[in-house]
């Protein structure tokens, strides 16, 4: 046990605690675009009940509050991006005596707390 | 007896965690039992005190023994799920590897949906653990391709690192609790001592004993025993009435 866990029992005089779980009403919940998101997929809630879902008919909370936010537009230049790629010089691997020398040992006295 | 298969669409999300303290749960009990990793990451073995250099049995060793850790028999199976064979016998629709009395708790990464899709028919519980972040809610749909995540018979979830200071995971709760219903089988409270006691090489129990995740553990180990239908061999005794309840 920790010791400021062990202390706060001693001047509560316990040898242990008790957990109580505060459930949030569903009215507090925040209405995360997430959770909007999730109730009108279908690969969630299924077909018939992802479009009721999605206009708030069983929300935990309400539809009105939710709001997504608008599709991010993506773009369709895959073909240029794979040949901004194939154009691109390929990366060269620094050799080993241009990579910064690692003292394994010093690194592990550090650690060991040496100095 | 059963397959529990553990697999979430998102790693790092506590499978392995949830998948060891079944396995350590159900031994107590007095079930025979065997955790098998199907990870690269061969991480189970950390949740049973062992080093990282230590290993588990590989299950294509057909010489060696499985490691007893806790009463719970330790194999590693990463290497097993890619030999074809395996994949041949779990497609066989006229049995399954995994009978007999002993209880098998299989801990399958996040990315290998293919091993996940071949153990599912097996399986009699599919443990899918979440987390109270946007990157493990959206991989609810992700869970089964072609079924929607509730109505999915085999599989229930968890929700694990809850933390009911933060806002965010206090919705969740909430949310997952309504959109799942008895789905949702168990919460583990967010405790900074089950990483403690791991980088201590020590049981939960041990290191913080009063710790908020033990009874939430308790209560998930409860919640899949009933929802499997077992009944473990101190609990017969104790109705029989040869052990104190």
């Amino acid at each position: 046990m920790r010791k400021d866990a062990k202390s706060l029992l001693d001047r509560l005089n316990r040898n242990d605690l008790t957990y109580r779980e505060f459930d949030d009403a569903l009215s507090d919940v925040e209405p995360w675009p997430i959770f909007k998101a999730l109730l009108g997929d279908a690969s969630v809630v299924g077909l018939s009940a992802a479009p009721a879902l999605a206009q708030g008919t069983t929300l935990p909370v309400p539809a009105a509050e939710l709001r997504l936010p608008a599709q991010v537009p993506v773009a369709r230049d895959a073909v240029d991006f794979f040949a901004h790629y194939a154009s691109a010089p390929a990366p060269v691997a620094p050799r080993p005596a241009d990579a910064p020398p690692t003292n394994v040992r010093a690194l592990l006295g550090r650690l060991a707390g040496d100095n | 007896m059963p397959l529990i298969l553990v697999h979430s669409p998102k790693g790092g999300v506590g499978s392995t965690f949830v998948a060891a303290q079944l396995a350590l749960h159900l031994a107590r009990k007095g079930h025979q039992v065997s955790a098998i990793d199907f990870t690269f990451q061969d991480s189970l073995k950390l949740f049973f005190n062992m080093l990282p250099s230590q290993s588990l049995l590989d299950m294509v060793d057909t010489q060696s023994e499985a490691l007893v850790v806790s009463g719970v028999s330790l194999a590693n199976g990463h290497t097993l799920s890619r030999d074809p064979a395996f994949h041949d016998l779990l497609l066989q629709t006229d049995g399954t590897p995994f009978g007999g009395d002993r209880i098998t708790i299989a801990d399958v990464a996040s990315d290998d949906r293919a091993l996940k899709a071949l153990l599912l028919p097996h399986a009699v519980l599919h443990i899918c653990v979440l987390m109270p972040r946007p990157a493990s809610l959206a991989t609810l749909t992700k869970i089964e391709p072609g079924t929607p995540a509730v109505e999915l018979k085999k599989t229930v979830f968890v929700l694990n690192h809850l933390d009911d200071r933060r806002r965010l995971s206090r919705d969740t709760h909430s949310f997952v609790r309504e959109l799942f219903g008895p789905q949702l089988i168990g919460t583990i409270r967010r405790d900074e001592a089950v990483n403690e006691a791991l980088a201590m090489f020590e049981p939960i129990e041990k290191f913080a004993p009063t710790s908020a995740v033990l009874p939430d553990l308790l209560a998930l180990c409860g919640a899949v025993e009933e929802r499997c239908g077992l009944v473990a061999p101190l609990d017969r005794l104790a109705d029989a009435g040869r052990l104190p309840a």
